[in-house]
């Protein structure tokens, strides 16, 4: 086994890793920007290297893990932990990548290829053609007939939403090919167009693999991260409220296939579209440790992070997938340093008062702690909260419970709003799909009243001098200045 | 007419336990010089203070610290207690306001005297608007 391992990350995921290597007796080497010279992660770690420059400096990275004596580098989330070129110069310095071969991650990576791997060992991809079909009318009626409305037309040459159209019916295919054609034109220079069937609600449920350098690979189960906000998780849970068993079973034997197609080792994650009917498309491959995979830990009782070390030091996987039987269900939430009001928009400041929830079953991967400075520069993820319950209700009450009793002052954050998406009648239902929070955003961003112990609060506070407050752990009878200062509150 | 029995009691630089008619309620607070965030029940409420209201009205003594009341809550005016000019005494009474059916007295935090009222009676406020100008007593 490894002496030392050195985590090229920081925030929640470095402590995180560094929770479970501290766990197996192996020595943790952090590194640090120069933001982040007094960051949490540091303070899980045996050793602390300053960075040159940033994260991402593969080099840099290398020659601190050589110079102190690093056997492995652990990548976590972000940053290089999907870089083929990474992976591969760690292999050639003589350390071990935590993480899947560099072939696996180049061949992964490239979502055509995976895409095309996918196809050819039958796991259904999206219907569609591709961008070298005919341009013309003729051909597409023809294709959306094939694949069937509603579809979709995308730009061959980019993202973002422009150059796409929805087309329900062939009656406005014409008009809609033309629109898309000018749209891709005039933002990427390339008029070239596709179609792809579209998934109306779609939900995406997503399969944990896990590899070992033996030729054996199984799944993990499925998590379901259709609550998404600006195109990324927030929410995520174990087991889909949307799979029946003979789909899970399904969906799980093609995760394997394609895992096993590729020769796949270590954590990884295949994500799938599911539509409204059943449906399970292959949509693309993570080949990393996820944020949300606390959620697999819970329903299993496992710890991926060691599971990622022994694989990784060559040991053989001694999970079965007969005897693998997730028990009671689990949810996460990540908490961000954001502005649901303001369309989300990340926030940063310094974090003055943090107070996270206790109880039973209730996990909180913090990054962060008083005085911790947020900067925009980084991920805005402060904290993961996972709850754990016999049923998926239990799971919900004890999250609503953790989200409502988590202080986090100084900073805005989006608690308060995850608070509305779990206490959700929908969400309680389980109708979820990827355009949840737009479609109940009305009910999602209430306007709250000042309940009247918060104005008394003010009052209090505010005609007390600051920093002047007695730690009173007396009896009420010895309490100073704040108690004579209250004046009377009338109802009338 | 009905009064609350309302007790503070400080557990710490940012958290109270207020105990209103019986109920407990955990609150954690944080004040800066322009803002105080305070946390109930999993709700953090925002009240803007003093400095981004200072450059709503002439301060009354270049370089002096500003020294006026804010708004405890969002409500109505319902009297001005004293006059401009005058000279209060630390915890007089300058004016009652009004919210959700609740009445409260507004007072000095220090002996000083009344500069200026920045509302009528009448007037509706937002909680952390500025209410009273306070300046140095004369002597």
């Amino acid at each position: 086994m490894f002496k030392k391992v050195l985590i090229a990350n920081r925030g929640e995921i470095a402590i995180r890793v560094a929770v479970t290597l501290q766990q197996m007796g192996i020595e943790v080497a952090a590194v640090y920007s120069e933001e982040d010279k007094n960051a949490l992660h540091l303070r899980f770690a045996n050793e602390a290297y300053p960075l040159a420059d940033s994260y991402l400096n593969e080099k840099n990275l290398i020659e601190i893990a050589k110079s102190c004596s690093a056997d492995a580098v652990h990548p976590g989330y972000g940053f290089l932990s999907e870089n083929a070129s990474f992976a591969a110069s760690c292999k050639k310095a003589g350390l071990i990548f935590i993480g899947p071969s560099p072939d696996a991650i180049e061949l992964l990576g490239d979502k055509l290829r995976a895409k095309e791997l996918a196809r050819k060992i039958g796991v259904p991809i999206i219907p569609g053609t591709d961008a070298d079909a005919p341009q013309n009318l003729e051909s597409f009626t023809k294709s959306a007939q094939d694949i069937g409305y509603p579809v979709l037309i995308k730009a061959a040459a980019g993202g973002g939403g422009k150059g796409m159209r929805l087309v329900k019916a062939p009656s406005e295919l014409a008009q809609a090919l033309d629109a898309a054609k000018r749209e891709a034109k005039a933002a990427f220079g390339d008029a070239r167009v596709f179609l792809e069937k579209a998934i109306e609600k779609p939900r995406h449920v997503e399969f944990q693999i896990f590899g070992d350098e033996h030729g054996h690979l199984v799944h993990l189960f499925e998590r379901e991260c259709s609550i998404q906000r600006r195109y990324q998780k927030i929410v995520e849970e174990s087991p889909s409220p949307a799979l029946s068993p003979p789909l899970r079973e399904a969906m799980g034997k093609a995760a394997v296939e394609l895992g096993k197609a590729a020769g796949y080792t270590n954590a990884g994650t295949v994500e799938f579209i599911v539509d409204q009917n059943g449906n399970f498309y292959f949509l693309e491959m993570n080949t990393r440790l996820q944020v949300e995979h606390p959620v697999t830990e819970a329903i299993l009782g496992l710890d991926l992070v060691r599971l990622q070390v022994e694989t990784a030091a060559g040991e053989k996987l001694t999970l079965h997938q007969d005897s693998l039987i997730p028990r009671g269900h689990a949810i996460e939430c990540r908490v961000y340093a954001e502005n649901p009001a303001k369309d989300f928009l990340p926030s940063a400041g310094t974090i003055e008062v943090v107070v996270p929830p206790q109880g039973p079953n209730i996990r909180i991967d913090s990054g962060v702690s008083t005085k911790s400075k947020v900067s925009v520069q980084y991920d805005p993820l402060l904290a993961k909260v996972i709850t754990w319950g016999e049923s998926r209700e239990i799971a919900i009450e004890r999250m609503r419970f953790a989200l409502s009793h988590f202080v986090i002052l100084g900073i805005t954050t989006n608690l308060e709003f995850l608070q509305a998406v779990v206490g959700h009648p929908q969400f309680r239902k389980g109708n979820l799909h990827t355009g949840f929070i737009s479609e109940h955003a009305e009910s999602l961003h209430p306007t709250s009243k000042v309940p009247s112990p918060v104005s008394m609060a003010v009052k209090i506070i505010s005609e007390s001098k600051q920093a002047r407050f007695p730690i009173a752990s007396a009896p009420s009878a010895q309490i100073g200045d704040p108690w004579n200062q209250m004046g009377e509150w009338r109802l009338f | 007419m009905e009064t609350f029995l309302v007790q503070p009691l400080f557990l710490s630089h940012n958290q109270l336990l207020l105990e209103v008619d019986g109920k407990l309620h955990q609150i954690y607070y944080h004040r800066n010089n322009t803002r105080l965030e305070i946390w109930m029940e999993g709700k953090v409420y925002t009240i803007e203070s003093e400095k981004q209201g200072a450059s709503k009205h002439p301060v009354t003594s270049p370089g002096e610290p500003l020294r006026d009341i804010m708004a405890p809550m969002p409500g109505r005016i319902l009297k001005l207690l004293v006059e401009p000019g005058q000279e209060v005494n630390a915890h007089e009474p300058l004016l009652l306001m009004e919210s959700m059916k609740m009445e409260v007295t507004v007072s000095a935090e220090f002996a000083a005297k009344v500069e200026k009222f920045l509302y009528r009676e009448g007037d509706l406020v937002e909680m952390g608007a500025h209410l009273v100008i306070l300046g140095e007593p004369n002597d």
